[in-house]
């Protein structure tokens, strides 16, 4: 019998050669969405969740209340873990971590930049690493020790195991002893080439050693048995204690948040916790989940369609003794053997995408070393999917009444066209969704793309101030302007996209008590304002040789608004106990992306500075060449430090990497969405037309034209796709409006957006329908009639 | 006695208005008679015959199918009555066109859980018996209506039923192949002692039978 349905569906499949393909490349190209999401999902949710301890490990956060106004970050005391630990029996080991940054390593005659952190003792015993030689115990045991990844061991020893006790030089200064190598632990958020002693970041950031300055990270692993939310109540006021009794209004609080958390969960509102990158998960989780079911739904009204050629077949195995049961199994034995063929489909497409769909959301997600369980639950997926779709004729199918059949009462009830047509709509309002949203996403991005950001972009890179250059910066420039090509250049103290730092440690005159605003700041050298493409709204800015005070200070319009002065040339302001005269006011600029407004900016004058960046704008014309040229030049004057340069257009690209994913994927899954819907459109108009071969044989007969029944038929799906339209574009917009709330900068609601993707799936939708209704209004009227 | 009706009622409810579609039907038939149903369009004769062949239940009355009450049978109980004894042709054939002439044949058995060789024996046999081992891998699309019509026959037939109920066999059938399917129903009768109820329009296919029955408005009308 077993041999016999498979026969059955076999024939059945290559005989509906059109049907099957439909059928089958709906669902497959639903159930190949779902397992992109469904692998990428799962690796953001494993992303820090590895560590044996992470139960136990916690981020420590702190909110700064400032009357009614709290702001909450990661951003901690470079010496709070240590006093945690003293303090707290609950806290077993703690550990601070500055930011990753790169730095130049020599051994012998080899020269290579590193990414890497600082971090205390404690740190490689709270999280997990595997260690190819050196211990975690001992491994930062000394400050003078360094713990270097298996890739930077290779690079410059040869093996881990040749790596340990060497000694290596860091920025042409200090040497540190290879104590430890690490194996890349993969599914981090956060992955360094070295992990350097706390004590060092110390050394070079002596802020970091005071209660009154924040800015790096504070970890710990509490023990097993602490209560953790308990411990957190007692922790709370711990601040007050070290700092300086403030006034009433400002004061700080800490907060724990599980480390696993971090990565999806990591921005605040209010001192809160809220959300993250854990909306993009729970954004794509629904469009897979909706993906899934518009397939579904196809694949249930595709199967009902040609469930009709199927019903002469039922009433015979119901007159030779088939029970209901065995026809039941035998059509969903049917879907699951289709959905297995398309989860097969989908599985081999997965592993040809695969490489692409990594390159495109920056991941590296493999079908390899995918646990069983997973296996079994993609399987299931399919299996679910083929059990879910073919239910419903299934059901219909089997209850059929033999006499019925061969009487031609081929009267579909009331019921099941409504939920057929009800499927349709639901499909259609899905594809509204994912077309508005798609639409409007790019007109966000082009917006960011073309904005005036109050700098120019276009043609300048950035290198890093360090080595030799430190000394000789004014040389460079001086020659480097020599060069053709070479426009300006200057020096910057921080990344200029994406600057955080404010603080409200500024004073002015007549700065009101309740005036807690905070301002951002960086120090730039001469031509800051020519490099970087800016406008000078008051005054002037920083020149070469500034023999008057260095403390200058050039505010942007929104600092100048935020202290409230009318007449802000001159005027003394101070920072860090630093005073100085405001010489120039500078127009906004965009210094972070356009989620945040542009805040206030407060630049000092940093021509003498050690520290930062070298910015050089060029011509268009021959970028290569004048590269090249910087780049002997830097060789020339710096030969310890590689040249390592990045042009500001792709840094600016980068901000919006997760914006470029989104618009990209939203782009892809929109026209699957409406290829399947399509698909499922095509199937109901087909059934259709099948259901009324008499009526429309009788109206032929009687003289109707074949536009007319076009239209005829047509004319039901519309209205359906309408539908569609009228329940989808409401949520289309309630969505993207929330989506657009994101931004500080952005476009009004473009409801064209609105009437094309009305317009554009009732044109697919037309199409589509047409192309079947056409053809049955051309059938000969003679063959239909005939057949009763 | 083969089967038995008594005062078998058969309506559908029209604007409040009973139709009756059978009326008062009595009826004896014993094993080995060779019944024609006869009546013009709308007088009830396929309804009858699917009543006799369980598909089609009925309102009042009594009907005994050896001995067997089947007005108190439940669906699942009248499924295995007649799928051991009762063997169905129709006039459209009603093959299925995605088996081949072997499979469709063998589609009964599969239904009464036949072992494999045994399957094969009498798929074998019949094959045999109507001359169509040539056609056996053809699918129904392949052959002529007469040939169809003769597979329908042995597919009837396979199961060895007691009673066989064709609903006007020749129908579709040209006047050369409506004789070749009435011989065997003949053959069927007088040699293995089939009992075979049809339904016809044609007074010469019901001339091959031993009693007509005459129908007119759900009615039977004797003589």
């Amino acid at each position: 019998m077993f041999k016999n349905y498979i026969k059955i569906a076999w024939r059945n499949l290559v005989k509906n050669k059109t049907f099957s393909v439909l059928n089958i490349v709906g669902l497959a190209s639903g159930l190949l969405c779902f397992l992109l999401i469904f692998l990428w999902i799962r690796d953001e949710l494993a992303i820090d969740n590895y560590h044996a301890n992470t139960d136990q490990l916690y981020v420590v956060f702190e909110r700064q209340v400032e009357g009614n106004t709290i702001n909450a970050s990661y951003h901690t005391q470079g010496i709070l873990a240590e006093e945690l630990k003293l303090q707290f029996a609950e806290v077993e080991k703690a550990s601070q971590k500055g930011w990753s940054i790169t730095k130049t390593f020599g051994f012998e005659d080899k020269l290579f930049k590193q990414i890497g952190n600082y971090v205390s003792p404690d740190y490689f015993e709270m999280f997990s690493f595997n260690f190819l030689a050196g211990s975690p115990s001992d491994a930062l045991s000394s400050p003078t020790n360094i713990v270097i990844s298996k890739a930077m061991a290779v690079a410059f020893f040869g093996s881990p195991n040749n790596a340990l006790g060497k000694s290596l030089n860091y920025e042409g200064s200090e040497n540190y002893q290879v104590s430890a190598v690490f194996e890349d632990p993969g599914k981090a958020s956060e992955l360094n080439d070295y992990y350097l002693h706390w004590d060092v970041f110390l050394e070079q950031y002596a802020w970091a050693g005071t209660w009154q300055n924040t800015g790096v990270q504070t970890l710990i692993l509490v023990s097993e048995e602490t209560d953790v939310a308990n411990f957190e109540t007692k922790l709370v006021p711990f601040l007050d204690n070290y700092l300086p009794e403030g006034n009433n209004r400002f004061h700080m609080e800490i907060g724990l948040q599980s480390f696993g958390e971090t990565y999806l969960n990591s921005n605040f509102e209010n001192g809160k916790i809220s959300g993250g990158r854990i909306e993009n998960v729970r954004i794509f989780g629904f469009i897979a989940l909706f993906l899934l079911i518009i397939a579904c739904i196809n694949f249930m009204n595709l199967s009902s369609a040609s469930s009709l050629n199927r019903a002469k077949e039922v009433g015979i195995r119901k007159v030779l003794g088939a029970k209901k049961r065995g026809l039941i199994t035998q059509f969903l034995g049917e879907s699951v053997l289709m959905a297995l063929i398309s989860m097969t489909i989908a599985l081999l497409f997965l592993a040809l995408i695969l490489p692409y769909f990594n390159q495109l959301v920056d991941k590296d997600l493999t079908l390899q070393n995918l646990s069983i369980l997973t296996w079994f639950i993609v399987f299931g997926i399919g299996l679910l999917s083929g059990l879910l779709a073919g239910s419903y004729p299934a059901v219909v199918l089997s209850s059929f009444i033999a006499m019925n059949i061969f009487k031609q009462k081929r009267k579909t009830n009331f019921n099941s066209q409504f939920v057929r047509k009800g499927l349709v709509v639901f499909q259609f309002a899905l594809s509204i969704i994912f077309i508005t949203g798609m639409l409007i996403v790019s007109q966000q991005m082009n917006y960011i793309q073309n904005k005036n950001l109050g700098f120019d972009r276009q043609n300048v890179f950035a290198f890093s101030l360090e080595g030799d250059l430190q000394n000789s910066y004014p040389v460079f420039k001086n020659r480097a302007l020599q060069i053709s090509g070479v426009e300006s250049i200057t020096l910057v103290s921080n990344a200029l996209l994406n600057i955080n730092n404010a603080m409200p440690a500024v004073t002015w005159q007549g700065k009101e008590k309740d005036n807690f605003a905070n301002f951002n700041h960086m120090a730039v050298g001469a031509d800051f304002v020519e490099t970087w493409g800016t406008e000078m709204y008051l005054g002037k800015s920083f020149s070469e040789n500034s023999t008057s005070d260095s403390h200058d200070y050039i505010l942007n319009e929104s600092a100048v608004k935020a202290m409230n002065l009318e007449n802000p040339i001159g005027q003394r302001i101070s920072q860090w106990g630093q005073e100085g005269s405001i010489i120039g006011v500078i127009k906004d600029f965009h210094f972070r992306d356009m989620k945040t407004a542009i805040e206030p900016l407060i630049l000092r004058n940093g021509e003498d500075a050690t520290l930062g960046q070298v910015l050089v704008k060029i011509s268009p014309n021959n970028v290569a060449q004048t590269v090249k040229a910087l780049e002997s030049l830097h060789t020339e004057l710096n030969p310890a430090t590689p040249f390592n340069y990045s042009f500001s257009d792709l840094e600016f690209d980068k901000l919006y990497k997760s914006e470029t994913v989104f618009f990209r994927l939203s782009q892809y899954f929109s026209i699957i969405a409406i290829f399947i819907s399509c698909i499922g459109l095509f199937g109901l108009v087909t059934f259709t037309a099948h259901q009324k071969v008499k009526e429309i044989g009788i109206r032929k007969v009687l003289g109707a034209s074949v536009s007319g029944i076009t239209a005829l038929l047509a004319k039901d799906f519309l209205k359906l796709v309408l539908v569609g339209i009228v329940i989808g574009s409401p949520v289309a917009y309630y969505l993207m409006k929330e989506w657009l709330a994101n931004y500080e900068y952005s476009i009004n609601m473009p409801y064209w957006a609105f009437a094309a993707a009305g317009i554009l799936t009732v044109g697919i939708a037309l199409g589509t329908v047409s192309l079947q209704s056409i053809r049955a209004a051309v059938a000969n009227p003679i063959k239909s009639l005939r057949e009763d | 006695m083969l089967l038995e009706l008594k005062n078998i009622f058969k309506w559908v409810s029209s604007g409040g208005q009973r139709v009756f579609l059978l009326k008062d039907i009595n009826l004896q038939i014993a094993e080995g008679e060779f019944i024609s149903i006869m009546g013009p369009s709308g007088s009830g004769k396929s309804t009858l015959l699917n009543v006799i062949g369980m598909l089609d239940g009925f309102d009042e009355g009594e009907y005994d199918f050896l001995h067997e009450s089947v007005h108190t049978l439940k669906e699942k109980h009248r499924a295995i009555l007649y799928k051991e004894y009762i063997g169905f042709v129709f006039q459209a054939y009603h093959l299925i066109d995605e088996l081949t002439v072997y499979e469709n044949l063998e589609m009964p058995l599969l239904y009464k859980k036949l072992k494999s060789s045994e399957r094969k024996s009498m798929v074998a046999d019949m094959l045999d018996r109507f001359n169509i081992v040539g056609k056996k891998d053809l699918f129904p699309p392949q052959l002529s209506g007469g040939q169809q019509q003769l597979v329908g026959v042995a597919r009837a037939l396979i199961g060895s039923p007691k009673l066989i109920l064709a609903d006007e066999p020749t129908g579709n059938l040209n006047s050369k192949q409506g004789e070749e399917i009435m011989e065997i129903f003949k053959q069927l009768n007088e040699e293995d002692g089939v009992t075979i109820i049809q339904v016809t329009h044609s007074e010469k296919n019901a001339a091959y039978g031993s009693r007509i029955i005459n129908l007119l408005d759900g009615r039977k009308i004797e003589g």
